[in-house]
């Protein structure tokens, strides 16, 4: 169902505008292009299928009211990973895991958790290591955990990232640096 | 911030989503989709043509508040000053252990909508305590407040008082993409509104109420010195009268109980509100606040389309609320108040 957005095809933000106006069939253009990464995103960084999916609805809901109040000046991928975003660090103060989320220190160590439902029933050879990856990326810090998933699920640069997180270029920087390294260390140890 | 491509990080970053793409397996369920794209469909649907921050930056809108906005400083007598020192909704009626049998309220705000239709003595009124108290030392023989009771409006007004942190939620959500994710979920702002208020719907219902008791009495003070002309389109009260005297007699401008601002006339005002508009009340008792309230996105889309009175009569024979409101009286707004 998914579908990534062609060269020529109308941009996000065009078909936001276009739904504002009421085209329905530019939303759902735009719902294929998001569904997958936004989900991926969702469920991965609150590690639980169920609440991620829960998360993902209450995004698409809010872009969907707030359908009105868009406009064309703001990039709508970095709006709809904004409000993921505070979306998850709302889910993660109701669950009392302040202390996670307000660690800023990029080295500190999360609980290591499960992560259910993540990862498929049999994992086939070549599929390994990326499952290694996901699960290394399952048990860094919340902050950490937030940039890389933004990166390397949703696919936002540097700069979208910032915007997204409102936090400091400098520090979304280090955490992506330190995340990268403990990754690579946590491979080099499995294998 | 820019990405520098010789960036080994960003080498590493790009070979670790390489990575991931062998494993990218997580898919919404079917239902899933289903529900939301619904929910799209369904929202589409009750969306107006165009959005409504894009029909207010038309040259007509903005022509169009000019003109109102001088309609209504030049219906304001120079010699009425407006007075400035005014409680918010905190005016209460009199204690009933301390006020004298059918003694007048001092104002309205939280008390129950059916209230006793005693004209009160305009000594008692606005004596030195009276929030009406003009700094010419008059008394604003008219205020909204004594009139909302007259008219038994305040029950909507009340009800739109406290579906105002709904609303907000509503409005603030909706306002800035930036700030969508940051505002209080609705749900969350519907558990904690009072009792009574549990929907947007039913807010829409007492805003409608309002409007519709605007438009049924369009002249709530006329036994007051309301003037006919107030009571007439905007179009036609533009050239404004001349200062009056603030007398029983004659005309008088009222003034919202809460924000002491001048109310206008209620065909006006009701063009305002219809148009989104800032106006200063939109009927007895319910102030600048208040209105706010209307700001709500969704209201906001559909009231915009409300321009003529027709419409308004037919939406509000679709809710049931026609025969309640006397249509005929809506049919026919160039009808003479007295």
């Amino acid at each position: 169902m998914d579908e990534a957005a062609t060269p020529g095809a109308p941009s996000d933000e065009g078909l936001m505008l276009r739904y504002a106006a009421g085209e329905i069939a530019a939303f759902e253009t735009l719902y294929r292009r998001y569904r997958r990464l936004l989900l991926g995103y969702l469920v991965r960084q609150v590690r639980d299928r169920e609440r991620g999916e829960e998360l993902y609805q209450e995004v698409w809901a809010r872009i969907i009211r707030a359908r009105e109040a868009y406009r064309e000046t703001a990039s709508f991928r970095t709006w709809l990973f904004t409000i993921a975003h505070n979306l998850v660090k709302d889910d993660y103060r109701s669950q009392g895991r302040r202390a996670e989320l307000v660690s800023l220190d990029a080295d500190a160590v999360a609980e290591p958790e499960e992560s259910p439902d993540v990862a498929p029933e049999g994992i086939l050879p070549e599929h390994q290591r990326a499952q290694q990856l996901l699960a290394g990326i399952a048990r860094l810090p919340f902050a950490q955990r937030d940039v890389m998933l933004l990166r390397l699920e949703a696919g936002l640069g540097m700069g979208e990232i910032v915007a997204v997180t409102g936090d400091d270029p400098e520090a979304v920087k280090s955490r992506l640096r330190y995340a990268v390294q403990k990754l690579r260390q946590e491979v080099q140890d499995d294998d | 911030m820019t990405t520098d491509p010789r960036d080994p990080l960003e080498h590493e970053l790009d070979d670790l989503a390489a990575e991931l793409q062998q494993e990218r397996g997580l898919e919404p369920a079917a239902a899933l989709d289903e529900r939301i794209l619904a929910a799209a469909r369904a929202e589409a649907a009750d969306s107006p043509n165009r959005p409504v921050a894009e029909a207010w930056r038309t040259p007509f809108a903005a022509a169009a508040s000019v003109l109102l906005c001088s309609v209504l400083y030049l219906t304001l007598p120079e010699s009425q000053p407006i007075p400035v020192s005014m409680p918010p909704m905190d005016l209460k009626w009199p204690e009933s252990s301390e006020a004298e049998p059918g003694a007048p309220p001092v104002a309205v705000a939280d008390q129950a909508p059916a209230r006793p239709s005693v004209a009160p003595p305009a000594e008692r009124r606005h004596s030195a305590e009276s929030p009406m108290q003009r700094p010419d030392g008059v008394p604003a023989q008219h205020s909204m407040g004594s009139a909302a009771a007259q008219s038994g409006t305040v029950g909507a007004a009340e009800a739109i008082r406290k579906s105002e942190p709904v609303l907000r939620a509503f409005s603030d959500r909706a306002t800035a993409p930036g700030a969508a994710a940051k505002a209080p979920a609705p749900v969350e702002a519907l558990r904690s509104a009072p009792p009574g208020v549990v929907s947007a719907t039913t807010v829409e219902q007492d805003l409608l109420h309002a409007l519709a008791s605007v438009l049924r009495d369009p002249a709530p003070n006329a036994g007051a010195g309301v003037s006919t002309q107030e009571a007439a389109p905007m179009q036609e009260a533009a050239p404004m009268q001349e200062a009056q005297p603030l007398t029983p007699s004659g005309p008088a401008p009222r003034f919202c109980p809460r924000t002491a601002e001048p109310t206008p006339a209620p065909r006006t005002l009701w063009l305002l509100v219809a148009r989104g508009h800032d106006a200063s009340g939109i009927g007895p008792g319910v102030c600048l606040p208040d209105l706010r309230a209307a700001e709500h996105a969704r209201l906001r889309a559909r009231w915009e389309h409300l321009v003529t009175e027709g419409e308004v009569a037919s939406l509000l024979r679709s809710r049931g609320l026609a025969e309640q409101y006397a249509p005929a009286r809506i049919d026919a707004p160039e009808a003479p108040a007295n």
